[in-house]
């Protein structure tokens, strides 16, 4: 088996990507600033360092990465002065995604990652692969996979689509980046209550005070504003993919910037649905799963499904790729009790401004109770949205005041539960329900103040958890 | 009410382990508090200050009733764990309580401990691994907790398969 390196064309690309990086304060320090202080060239000599060093590095990984992969293992060496030797069997390997950003397209690269089992040193990352090379690795990572199961021979055969987006859904979706025009309004507002005030800021006041100039503006920015939202929903989304087989999701997005990734079904621990205000109002929601293993490549994180997605085809989708995770809506909500418990409990931060306040600036004492009035509301809210259920091996919620998400978990990806209850809570008769599920390395998540009874029967329900397992050991069969 | 199917308690002297736990604690703070007062007249700070470290000092003995006294007997009349083939439950506490659901098949490692005042109380403290925290069932007799060891780590050989 031979050992192979990167492509030469990443040195081109490498270059390219350092120009990219470093053309915007070379121009800064080199031919705008003209300053030729002593700070001045201490920072323009350590950028050049700096510069240099990136190259030296980019060429050390050039000549020392090296890698072989065959139909069992992959293994991969690397580092100059601390060596790095790596194995991993192909069944170990649980992710594969691809990246790769425009500029890595000019140059025929992509960017793969492999995602392991395990929590220590767990992905393989190649920086710059021919797109072909990255088919190719792949291939094989995912035929292992496959040929567990059945088909062989059926290569390059894509599976089955589940969702695409249409061009009608994404202009749907641009609409939730809308929001900042409200400013335009607030903005008017502002305007007319500083005029009723006489306050005048020269040339800003005479150019503001012309309507003809006010109303082209006003309709310059929200054309702006569409303009970008439409631009950047369609770059991200056009295109977009989900395709599932029995054992995994395949994900591909991005019109300059491509990323394709992965997800297998088993790995799955929860399944979350998220909605903003404006989102509820446009009847979509965002789809999340919690996968073991964290997903992220490039800043976005990658367990989020789609974040566009119409509620009525969101059950159907999820309904064809993780039924198991299919739920009707949570019904059960918070007691009246559970909202005295929470609207009556003190605010340190309240108390703490108000002495603050009372001490240094006496006579706006009343400005500390803006804090109550929004706590409150906030409190009130989130009391409202929340709902909950535990159906016989499946535990939902859903809670938040504004941005409202909800959570289904199943019992046997619970690695712990607890109970608690505050000497606080004591006094409604409430108490908190916590939940641990198997993350990287995990997540906690808890639902407040449901009644103390309902708290109790969710330990019961947990430990029926017996139930949803087989169990395999040396000692103890049951 | 769950309370009733936990039965196994922990060793009673764990009251007087605590009190010297507490009790140290609390001679290290007066003793610090004390310090500073000396040094707060040895060096003419501000009356104030001085003031301070009598307030923290008297607060601190007050507090102890509470810790040294009432604590460490609510503590180890409240603690109930229970443990089988399938689940380890611990439950805490009175005034607010825990109450945790682990499954053995889910624990990672179990450790036993012991400090000063547990030995000379012959009593060892069992620490359960698991994937985000580590329980600590606080104190059982050394035998007891040997055998409550072994037998977790016997339960945690099990692989669950969902």
């Amino acid at each position: 088996m031979m050992w192979l390196r990167y492509p030469l064309s990443k040195v081109l690309y490498d270059i390219a990507d350092l120009i990219k990086m470093f053309i915007i304060p070379a121009f800064l320090l080199f031919i705008v600033s003209e300053s030729t202080s002593l700070a001045m060239t201490i920072v323009r000599y350590l950028f050049v360092v700096f510069v240099v060093l990136s190259s030296i590095v980019n060429l050390f990984t050039m000549v020392t990465f090296r890698y072989r992969i065959n139909d069992q293992q992959i293994e991969v060496r690397r580092g100059l002065f601390s060596r790095t030797e790596q194995i991993v069997p192909l069944p170990h390997i649980q992710n594969v995604q691809s990246d790769t950003p425009f500029l890595q397209r000019l140059f025929g690269l992509t960017t793969l990652k492999l995602e392991m089992l395990d929590a220590s040193d767990s992905t393989i990352t190649f920086s710059s692969l021919k797109i072909a090379e990255a088919k190719r690795i792949t291939a094989i990572v995912n035929q292992e996979v496959v040929s567990e199961l059945t088909i062989v021979g059926t290569e390059e055969k894509e599976p089955p689509l589940i969702f695409t987006p249409t061009a009608n859904d994404l202009l749907k979706a641009t609409f939730t980046s809308f929001s900042f025009l409200v400013i335009i309004p607030l903005g008017i507002k502002l305007w007319n209550m500083l005029d009723d005030y006489n306050v005048s800021i020269g040339w800003l006041n005479k150019l503001l005070q012309s309507s003809w100039f006010m109303i082209p503006m006003i309709i310059g920015i929200a054309v702006l504003a569409v303009g970008i939202g439409i631009i950047k929903v369609f770059l991200t989304y056009w295109g977009y993919t989900l395709r599932s087989d029995t054992t995994t999701l395949y994900i591909k997005k991005g019109v300059l910037s491509e990323t394709k990734f992965t997800i297998t079904k088993s790995r799955v621990q929860a399944v979350v649905y998220e909605q903003s205000l404006l989102k509820r109002m446009l009847g979509l929601v965002s789809i999340k799963l919690e996968t073991t293993g964290e997903l992220t490549l490039s800043e976005t994180a990658l367990n989020e499904i789609y974040p566009y997605m119409p509620v009525k085809q969101a059950e159907q989708i999820m309904q064809q790729i993780l039924p198991q995770f299919v739920l009707e809506s949570p019904q059960k909500k918070l007691s009246l009790t559970a909202l005295w418990s929470r609207l009556l409990k003190p605010s340190y931060l309240f108390i703490i401004a108000l002495i603050v306040l009372l001490y240094l600036a006496s006579p706006y004492w009343y400005v500390a109770f803006i804090w109550p009035i929004v706590l409150t509301s906030y409190r009130f809210f989130k009391w409202r949205n929340t709902r909950y259920d535990m159906a016989q091996s499946h535990l939902q919620w859903q809670q938040g005041a504004f941005v409202t998400e909800r959570r289904i978990h199943i019992r046997a990806t619970i690695t712990e539960v607890k109970v608690t209850q505050s000497a606080w809570q004591r006094l409604f008769g409430v108490a908190t329900i916590h939940t641990v599920i198997q993350a990287k390395p995990y997540a906690k998540h808890c639902l407040k103040d449901i009644p103390i009874q309902e708290a109790e029967q969710f330990v019961t329900w947990y430990k029926a958890r017996v139930n949803d397992m087989t169990y395999e050991g040396d000692t103890v069969c049951i | 009410m769950n309370e009733t199917q936990l039965t196994r308690t922990i060793a009673p002297t764990f009251v007087n382990v605590q009190r010297w736990t507490e009790g140290v604690t609390l001679l290290i703070t007066m003793t610090i508090l004390l310090a500073l007062y000396g040094a707060s007249l040895y060096f003419e700070w501000k009356t104030w200050v001085s003031w301070l470290f009598v307030i923290l000092l008297v607060l601190d003995m007050g507090m102890s009733v509470w810790t040294v006294g009432i604590a460490p007997i609510l503590l180890q009349k409240y603690w109930r764990f229970h443990v089988d083939e399938t689940y380890i439950q611990l439950r805490y506490g009175r005034l607010s309580y825990e109450h945790v659901v682990i499954p053995t098949a889910k624990i990672q490692s179990v450790r036993l401990q012991q400090g000063p005042f547990l030995r000379r109380y012959g009593l060892m403290a069992v620490t359960i691994d698991t994937l985000s925290d580590a329980h600590t069932i606080p104190a059982l007799s050394t035998e007891e907790a040997r055998i409550l060891r072994d037998e977790i780590a016997r339960y945690a050989k099990v692989k669950e398969v969902a």
